[in-house]
């Protein structure tokens, strides 16, 4: 088992740079998530990890081994591809075993490691089937059972559930988990799904445009973005955002006003800054934690557009007076209808603030947030 | 009332027949071209190989005598079906095998690959005339650039048109020219593979040749199959560049059957033997390409399908 780092890390294809400057130091025996829309770098990052994808420059880590100009197979690695890559034309058996008997491992070994591989993934009785005759999480596990069998130092998983209907997208979802505090080994997921992100990693680089936007615990990228494209990619429904003035209080607290908000909002950073800049600042407040109050405690009053009851919870779509749409969730059985005025408050604990280039300023966090997020770290470094 | 009714049932019984047949009056150029063209003619040689059908004059029944003298009587029927089966035997592995390799060649991403796949076709669009006066030239026993090239290695040439040991060889030379098409199946058969297989492989160190054996074929193997039935049949058929090129000589010896057959109708006249010596051709084609195809089950791969045996497994 080893450790990943990676060291400003440039790739492009042509004149289109795809990564820029990646630095990246992932633990051994770490759950890492590669987060980001379609068309961040994810999945060319992973890609060149494996080997798949020369890059343009910097360099790859494995352990104490710069693994940047090996080839694949070199690596000590195992790929687990997003549409399976199976071979077609193999069983199951042949799928496991074809590259351990061509690297010359002995045939008593194959066999063990293929059984003791289809045993943890339950799909001893599949052997001689061929792809063909399995469901799509059946291919999955034959997938992951192949990166299994060659017993890597690091596990590439390439949205490898993104092929698997919602239900099972669930359960495949636990069973890597397990399997991942079965086998102790470093992996590396990307995702789209950010609910798969926060649930499986011990930590997540959420990526943007190429570009590491923030690297940390699933709750430290909730509670702690750490700029404004974090905020609002993790979360659903997505943080609602404003435009606000900003101005120093104290050391410790800028007072949040714009002309369409009654009166303004203390929000209290967790560490001094020293310039606020004043104008031009973003607002952020999380759906969940707007509150829907009497217009005499409000920050801004609005109209409901549109009522989505969940069940547990009731998504409220508001026009606030302004033009601008916000999102409230709450209770389940809120009696809130549509075309009702409402009266929002946002409380200042709940608040993120982001200066004009959209970096977020440091903001106090109450003592229970603050411990959930310490403990997730010390889980993540515990592994190593 | 009553007439109405009727009236209307008929009406509707022919839209419905009109309906059935509008599929047909569209394919019905290709039906009749078929029937035409190709059932007609197969139908009526089939019927000439029980007569003497000379071209012009009396025509008899003599039931299996054009078969009987074929087979027992002519010993050029012997000949020239084993001069083709000695061109198939070089011409269809050659074929498939080079295909295979200037596809997978022109499959790799190199600079320069859209040009060298139009030169490797090129040859396969040349008309069959010009193709042999170009080989002709190559060949020349004095001249030609072939053995000029030969002789800058040291090495002197062979009369390849003249020397009966050489002749066969040359046509095999000059036949497999045209392997681009052969190529241009194989390689868009490669295409459809996809690339993530290659990528699993290359990660669990399956190094390049075992690609090529494991992946490449068995995923290519439906392409495979049909390319090594074309070039059966082609290498039967061979007649154009043996003609041109040799003539059948020297000594008859690339006197290959689909010639044999030419000179039976057309310098001997002789149309009623030279259908039973078609219908032979027919017949040997079939019967090649019905084993290709049943021992295919063993080495050819489809996607969504599976072996019988391993279908019992389950």
């Amino acid at each position: 088992m080893a450790g990943v780092n990676i060291k400003q890390l440039y790739k492009s294809f042509g004149t289109t740079q795809v990564l820029t400057g990646i630095d990246l130091d992932i633990r051994d025996g770490e759950f890492v998530s590669f987060l980001g829309p379609s068309g961040c770098g994810k999945t060319t990052l992973l890609r060149s990890i494996a080997g798949l994808e020369d890059v343009s420059g910097g360099s790859v880590w494995l352990g104490e081994r710069n693994i940047t100009q090996l080839p694949p197979a070199k690596r000590d690695i195992a790929m687990v591809f997003q549409n399976y890559a199976l071979y077609p034309h193999m069983n199951v058996y042949k799928n496991l075993s074809f590259g351990l008997s061509l690297n010359g491992v002995p045939k008593a070994e194959i066999e063990e490691r293929v059984q003791t591989a289809a045993r943890i993934l339950q799909i001893s009785d599949l052997l001689k089937r061929r792809p063909k005759q399995l469901s799509g999480g059946q291919r999955q596990r034959v997938a992951i059972g192949r990166a299994i069998v060659r017993d890597p130092k690091l596990f590439l998983l390439d949205e490898p559930l993104s092929n698997l209907d919602a239900g099972l997208r669930v359960s495949m979802r636990v069973e890597l988990a397990n399997l991942h505090r079965r086998l102790g080994a470093t992996m590396i997921y990307v995702t789209h799904d950010q609910v798969e992100a926060m649930t499986l990693s011990s930590r997540v680089v959420v990526l943007s445009k190429g570009v590491v936007a923030q690297f940390g615990t699933p709750l430290e990228l909730f509670y702690a973005p750490q700029n404004l494209f974090v905020a609002g990619f993790i979360g659903s429904p997505k943080m609602n955002m404003m435009k606000v003035n900003a101005s120093a209080i104290n050391e410790m607290s800028i007072a949040l006003t714009s002309e369409s908000m009654s009166g303004s909002i203390p929000f209290q950073l967790s560490a001094p800054v020293q310039h606020i800049p004043g104008q031009l600042h973003t607002f952020g407040i999380r759906p969940e934690n707007v509150e829907l109050v009497e217009e005499a405690e409000a920050h801004m009053s609005g109209n409901v557009e549109l009522v989505e009851r969940l069940g547990t919870e009731s998504q409220v779509h508001v026009r606030l007076d302004t033009g601008q749409g916000l999102t409230v969730v709450t209770r389940g059985t809120h009696p809130v209808n549509m075309g009702d005025r409402v009266h929002l408050k946002f409380p200042a604990e709940h608040c993120h603030l982001f200066n004009p280039e959209g970096e977020a300023y440091p903001r106090q966090l109450d003592g229970e947030t603050r411990s959930l997020i310490e403990r997730q770290e010390t889980a993540a470094l515990c592994i190593a | 009332m009553t007439t109405l009714v009727v009236q209307d049932e008929v009406a509707e019984e022919r839209h419905r027949f009109i309906e059935k047949l509008t599929p047909y009056l569209f394919i019905s150029p290709w039906i009749l071209g078929f029937l035409f063209f190709t059932l007609g003619p197969l139908i009526f040689s089939f019927i000439m190989s029980f007569y003497d059908w000379p071209v012009v004059g009396e025509r008899t029944f003599v039931g299996l005598q054009n078969y009987q003298v074929m087979l027992t009587e002519d010993p050029l029927f012997w000949d020239s079906l084993w001069i083709t089966v000695k061109f198939g035997l070089f011409f269809v592995p050659f074929n498939v095998i080079l295909g295979l390799l200037l596809a997978v060649l022109l499959n790799q991403k190199v600079i320069g690959t859209g040009f060298f796949r139009t030169i490797f076709y090129l040859p396969s669009v040349i008309s069959g005339v010009a193709l042999v006066t170009i080989w002709a030239w190559i060949y020349s026993h004095e001249y030609g650039i072939l053995n000029f090239l030969l002789g800058l290695a040291g090495i002197e040439g062979p009369n390849w048109l003249g020397d009966p040991n050489w002749s066969l060889l040359a046509i095999v030379i000059a036949s497999l020219w045209g392997l681009g098409g052969t190529m241009l199946i194989l390689l868009t058969g490669l295409q459809s593979i996809p690339k993530e297989l290659y990528e699993a492989a290359k990660i669990s160190g399956v190094p390049a040749w075992a690609r090529l054996v494991y992946i490449t074929i068995p995923m290519l193997s439906p392409m495979l199959l049909f390319t090594v039935i074309t070039s059966i049949i082609s290498a039967f058929q061979q007649l154009t560049i043996a003609l041109l090129l040799t003539g059948g000589g020297p000594l008859e010896s690339t006197y290959f059957f689909a010639m044999y057959i030419y000179d039976n109708a057309f310098k001997y006249f002789e149309m009623g033997f030279a259908a039973a010596n078609s219908w032979v051709m027919f017949l040997i084609i079939l019967a090649l390409s019905m084993m290709v195809l049943k021992s295919s089950s063993a080495w050819v791969y489809y996607e969504g399908e599976m072996k019988k045996t391993e279908a019992n497994d389950d």
